[in-house]
């Protein structure tokens, strides 16, 4: 284990009803750093994350933050805050008295709270929404609410529970830009949970890809991208072909089969073209496999359904 | 409708069986054939399944006081809730009759009765009388150490001051009784002065005639002004209570029975008014609430031995029923003005 | 073509209206005329405009009007204060018990009435057990104190049970944001759970007023020489026949629910957002709210005593239907359940059947009447679903002499007939049913009503085989609501009912006014169980249907 990171989760367990759910979950994050928890649902990230917020109990395992043990404080007590999947926000307040909430619960005077809270509300844009009450500002507004909320009591670790999930795709993207910029800026310690593969390969440092509550790879995206330990994971951070070549199974990315009009070792059809802007993806059955390939728009031979080609295979990992 | 939603499930069948089956045996149903009776009289049930077992005619009845039986009836703007009325004080039935809220009956068997205990007209006739006394709860008495009152006089004495429990009289016909003969004796000054005192012994006034006497033996009374029945008397068997008949004249009024105007079913109402005249209807009447009854043959029960005639307040029945209104606004005058 | 597909749409539209004034006529004869009725003969009490009556209580009995809102508010708080400690302690700290506490609570709503002053007279009266027996004390237990005890012990399940529905609706994650954000559970508590759950507990404290006023049957039985305007009204009618009077009190009695029932309407559409926000709420409980052992004990120690007073009370009833009091020791007998089975068994199978009309009559005509009230949004279809949200407000007596007032005479002579008793108790709970069937409507997608017309269904069709069957539960939830309250309620009914059409809460409220406890005792244990019995039976169909 790295003793020396920031933030050590050491063999954290947890079950509900004799059903673990996270099992044995270590993670050491770095001052600064943000770590995505990536995986389908059911995986055990929210329980991970709700654990390290202290909304849940650990069975056993220990949380080290900046070297002292926190898994036994209760949530007020945590230097860690959450922005949760829904925010979470105070109905009956305005943004203002939102933000101002943790810092009120602190123990600040009415004054300087205010002051500090008015501060993060123009770092991040709602300047002139402090007094509107929240369930009238935007997806997005709220989303800031949300961040200021936990950003202006400078806490040492940020969990976000997807906290993208209710947006449009526009939106987003540039929230995800937001969220990115705000981290960096006050250089913050930060996890992030989602099910989405762009946004974590998007936003994080480092990425931990998690299975039946425990982590199966942990490393940059573009590691686990292109050196994923196993089918599982290749096929969490991208598009993943199996194709059986003679009595082996073959594990391609999309982008890493070529198409050849000519005939050639590798034969096939052409099932189905989809025009996806900067991508053209083709469906190809080979030898009975259902294989996509995503070739740069223009750069792809000009190829229609029931047509004839053959395929030659780039770089693979095999199947275990 | 309801099979509608679903034919097939089991449920609906269930319910509509449930339904079907509650319907069958309601005896809203039966009502037709039965005689509906408003009652304020003990052993009304039994009473009442001797004359069905007599006659044939079933009876459904309710315990109502006779006041609200008179209010009731007046609310509803003389329409009937019930063919026949049974107990209760005549005069509620006196002023009924005078309003035109019942139908004039004289019955064949009614010549016996003294004109005292029957409406001359043939509004009403009397059953049997109501006479008011005390009914104690020794252990409450000899626990807080009070001799037991004998007189109208003992009632309002201090001593006695929370523990004894007396029915409205706007409700209670043996109230009325009491109120309305106590004022013909003492005149009304006196009579008057003498109900202010009692008040302030009476810690509420029981808003129905049978709530003191069943109070006084739950021993949460000591003293409560009741009607001096068989029935009450009798529940010395059960409840360690006495009967006082007060020294200084004991209340009156005939306990009235009248069918009311538009009844559905008058010959039954008919039929239970002769039964009850009859010497074999006051006597299970008698047996199974025990008083003095209005047949001058009948005798008088053994639970009231040594009991004469001449100790009842010598009253005009007739001005009790008239006055009625007048002595209620009275009353409550009185009552309230302190 | 074209005019055939007009006169076609034409006809449709009649139909429509053909059905909703169908519908409308019910709510207009059964619920405003009786209350017009009311305000008029409070009027006009000898056929000409007089101010008299009012001017008389106002004047002479302003201490009777000052008394019943003094004790009707005090009742309230005190109510909405224990509910309060026992819905917290329910939502945040008994998690092993919550199950059994709410069933226990949902049992003591299946009450009759008086069953409290009944066991609080046998156990805590002049010569109630506990007091006179085991403590040796005499005390007076009848007056204000006597009633406000018992209406608030009466009303702390309903009003515990509404506050704890509010807070299943609160989003936990709300809570744990602030304590993630530091606040710990006192400042959560006061600061996030109570705020959003106000319009909650102020709904549960208007019902609690409501019925408060118009409870004319404990200050009887209990109230000694305290009485109220509740039972004033009560008492001219039953007492002095005068009708005039007792509508002019029940209009006095409106008032305060009147305004208390503007107030939270107001209430409600100012704090809208906030119960809209709350809205999309998992349903997975709260945990997000630690109350510190000192909290968490002090709020189990109310709930407990609760509980125990809850038991004590209804093992009391049990016990007395075969056991008597008699010189100083307990007798067994069964005196007094052979004097029931004897003069009140018709009563009590005649309750079963006028609940179970009423019931399925009601839900039925409920469910109808909500479906165009919501199908056919209009000023009008405001104002009769406002119509028929008005019983709901209505004391007890107001009611029950409207009845007496409009269907006394031609055209609808119905006094003293088994059908006014019904439609009394029917028309009573239609808000009831109203309001969960358009709740039920609500979650129903409109997408499924315009694919089943789609696909060319009829009307009435839609209505039977896709609406209907849809609002089941809704449906189900107003038969039960319906039939426990017609086989518990007596404050309206009382001014109808007549030796053919006597029900058993007439016959236990007569019972206890004469004192009669043990018959009593054995009325209110056949109310309790038979009820009870219905509702399981329901409410597992309702699960089962539902899960």
């Amino acid at each position: 284990m790295n003793s020396t990171a920031f933030l050590n989760i050491e063999n954290l367990c947890k079950s509900f009803a004799h059903r673990s759910v996270v099992s044995d979950f270590c993670l050491a994050v770095n001052q600064g750093e943000l770590v995505s928890l990536l995986g389908p649902s059911g995986c055990g990230k929210t329980t991970t994350l709700r654990l390290v917020g202290g909304f849940l109990e650990p069975d056993s395992g220990e949380i080290f933050l900046d070297g002292i043990a926190i898994q036994n404080l209760l949530p007020e007590n945590r230097p860690v805050c959450t922005v949760f999947q829904s925010y979470a926000l105070f109905p009956h307040m305005t943004t203002l008295e939102n933000v101002m909430y943790g810092l009120r619960c602190s123990g600040l005077g009415f004054q300087p709270s205010r002051h500090k809270a008015l501060e993060m509300l123009s770092t991040v844009g709602l300047a002139d929404q402090a007094s509107q009450n929240v369930t009238r500002l935007s997806g997005g507004q709220q989303q800031r609410v949300a961040l200021a909320r936990v950003l202006v009591l400078n806490p040492k670790v940020l969990l976000l529970d997807e906290p993208f999930s209710n947006m449009d795709a526009n939106l987003r993207v540039q929230m995800r830009d937001e969220v990115r910029s705000l981290q960096s800026r006050f250089n913050l310690t930060t996890i992030f949970v989602t099910h989405d593969r762009e946004e974590a390969m998007g936003l994080s440092d480092r990425i931990a890809v998690m299975q039946d509550g425990c982590i199966v790879q942990f490393g940059t995206p573009r590691e686990i991208y292109t050196s994923p330990v196993n089918l599982y994971v290749a096929e969490c951070v991208g598009h993943v072909n199996k194709v059986h070549i003679g009595d082996r199974v073959l594990a391609i990315r999309p982008e890493h089969v070529q198409i050849n009009k000519d005939r050639g070792e590798h034969n096939g059809i052409v099932v189905s073209v989809s025009y996806l802007g900067f991508i053209t993806r083709y469906l190809i059955d080979y030898q009975g496999d259902q294989i996509s390939v995503d070739v740069i728009s223009g750069h792809s031979p000009d190829l229609r359904q029931g047509e004839q080609v053959s395929l030659s295979f780039g770089s693979s990992f095999p199947v275990v | 409708m309801l099979c509608k939603f679903q034919p097939g499930k089991p449920q609906w069948y269930l319910t509509l069986l449930v339904l079907a089956f509650s319907l069958f045996n309601s005896p809203a149903f039966a009502a037709e054939q039965t005689l509906a009776v408003v009652a304020a009289y003990g052993g009304k049930e039994a009473i009442f399944a001797e004359f069905t077992k007599k006659t044939g005619i079933k009876v459904e009845f309710i315990d109502m006081s006779s006041g609200e039986v008179l209010a009731r009836t007046e609310a509803e703007g003389g329409k009937p809730m019930a063919d026949l009325w049974f107990g209760g004080g005549a005069d509620s039935f006196i002023k009924a009759g005078q309003k035109g809220l019942l139908e004039m009956y004289s019955s064949p068997e009614a010549a016996t009765v003294p004109p005292q205990y029957k409406d001359p007209k043939g509004y009403w006739t009397g059953v049997s009388l109501v006479m008011a006394g005390f009914l104690v709860n020794t252990e409450v008495l000899a626990e807080k150490k009070l001799p037991v009152p004998q007189t109208w006089a003992d009632l309002i004495k201090p001593e006695y001051k929370g523990e004894v429990l007396v029915a409205d009289p706007a409700i209670s016909g043996t109230t009325y009784a009491v109120v309305a003969c106590l004022l013909q004796k003492m005149g009304e000054e006196e009579g008057w002065k003498y109900f202010e005192a009692l008040s302030k012994n009476v810690p509420f006034f029981a808003k129905r005639g049978g709530e003191p006497p069943k109070k006084v033996a739950a021993g949460e009374m000591a003293v409560g002004v009741a009607p001096l029945s068989g029935e009450f008397i009798n529940m010395k068997n059960k409840f360690p209570i006495d009967t006082v008949f007060p020294k200084d004249g004991i209340p009156w009024v005939p306990a009235g029975m009248a069918i009311f105007k538009n009844a559905q079913n008058l010959a039954a109402a008919k039929a239970f008014v002769d039964w009850a005249l009859t010497v074999e209807g006051q006597t299970i009447i008698q047996e199974k609430d025990p008083r003095i009854m209005v047949r001058p043959e009948m005798p008088t029960p053994k639970e009231m031995q040594g009991f004469s005639t001449s100790d009842l307040i010598p009253v005009d029945i007739i001005k009790i029923g008239t006055e009625r209104q007048q002595v209620l606004d009275a009353w409550a005058k009185h009552m309230t003005a302190k | 073509m074209m005019s055939f597909e007009k006169s076609q749409i034409r006809s449709v539209r009649y139909t429509d209206l053909f059905i909703a004034l169908l519908l409308t006529l019910p709510v207009l004869i059964f619920i405003v005329w009786p209350i017009v009725e009311v305000i008029v003969k409070s009027f006009l009490p000898e056929g000409f405009f007089s101010l008299e009556i009012y001017r008389n209580l106002f004047v002479h009995n302003s201490r009777l009007i000052f008394d019943s809102i003094l004790s009707a508010i005090l009742s309230t708080v005190l109510t909405i204060i224990f509910a309060l400690a026992i819905a917290l302690y329910v939502a945040f700290c008994s998690a092993r018990f919550k199950r059994s506490i709410l069933v226990a609570l949902m049992l003591t709503m299946i009450s009759p009435p008086f069953v409290s002053s009944l066991a609080y007279i046998m156990l805590f009266g002049k010569r109630g057990y506990i007091v006179h027996h085991v403590l040796g004390l005499t005390w007076n237990p009848y007056g204000m104190h006597g009633v406000i005890l018992m209406q608030v012990l009466s009303n702390i399940s309903l009003a515990a049970l509404l506050i704890i529905g509010m807070f299943a609706m609160l989003d936990p994650r709300t809570l744990e944001a602030s304590r993630d954000l530091g606040g710990k559970s006192w400042r959560t508590l006061c600061s996030i759970v109570l705020p959003l759950s106000m319009p909650g507990i102020v709904a549960a404290g208007f019902i609690v007023l409501i019925k408060c006023l118009a409870d004319f049957g404990t200050p009887i039985i209990i109230g000694g020489r305290f009485t109220l305007l509740a039972t004033e009204a009560y008492l001219a009618v039953i007492g002095r026949g005068n009708l005039p009077l007792a509508s002019a009190i029940s209009v006095i009695i409106l008032i305060p629910s009147l305004m208390a029932f503007f107030f939270y309407r107001h209430y409600i559409r100012q704090t809208h957002g906030v119960s809209v926000a709350m809205q999309k709420i998992g349903d997975r409980g709260i945990e997000g709210l630690a109350m510190g052992s000192w909290a968490s004990s002090t709020l189990g120690m109310l709930t407990w005593f609760f509980l125990f007073l809850m038991l004590l009370q209804y093992g009391a009833i049990l016990f007395a239907t075969v056991f008597d009091y008699r010189q100083g020791h307990f007798i067994f007998t069964l005196e007094h359940i052979q004097a029931i089975r004897l003069g009140k068994m018709a009563s009590f199978v005649r309750s079963l059947c006028y609940s179970f009309i009423a019931a399925i009559g009601v839900s039925l005509f409920g469910a109808l009447l909500s479906y165009y009230l919501e199908s056919h949004k209009g000023v009008s279809s405001k104002v009769v679903d406002f119509l028929s949200t008005l019983p709901y407000i209505l004391p007890g007596p107001f009611f029950g002499i409207g009845y007496i007032l409009a269907f006394n005479d031609a055209p609808l002579a119905l006094t003293g007939t088994s059908a006014i008793v019904v439609l009394n108790c029917m028309f009573r709970q239609l808000p009831v049913s109203t309001k969960a069937t358009s709740a039920g409507l609500t979650r129903i997608d409109p997408e499924t009503e315009n694919a089943a017309t789609d696909l060319g269904s009829g009307r009435l069709r839609l209505l039977f085989q896709i609406i209907l069957p849809l609002l089941k539960p809704a449906f189900l939830m107003s038969f039960i609501n319906t039939f426990t309250a017609t086989m518990t309620t007596v404050g309206a009914i009382i001014f109808l009912i007549t030796p053919q059409a006597k029900v058993v809460t007439v016959e236990l409220f007569n019972v206890l006014r004469d004192g009669d406890y043990g018959q009593g005792a054995v009325l209110a244990s056949m109310i309790i169980i038979s009820t009870l019995c219905v509702n399981l039976v329901f409410t597992r169909w309702v699960i089962r249907r539902n899960g």
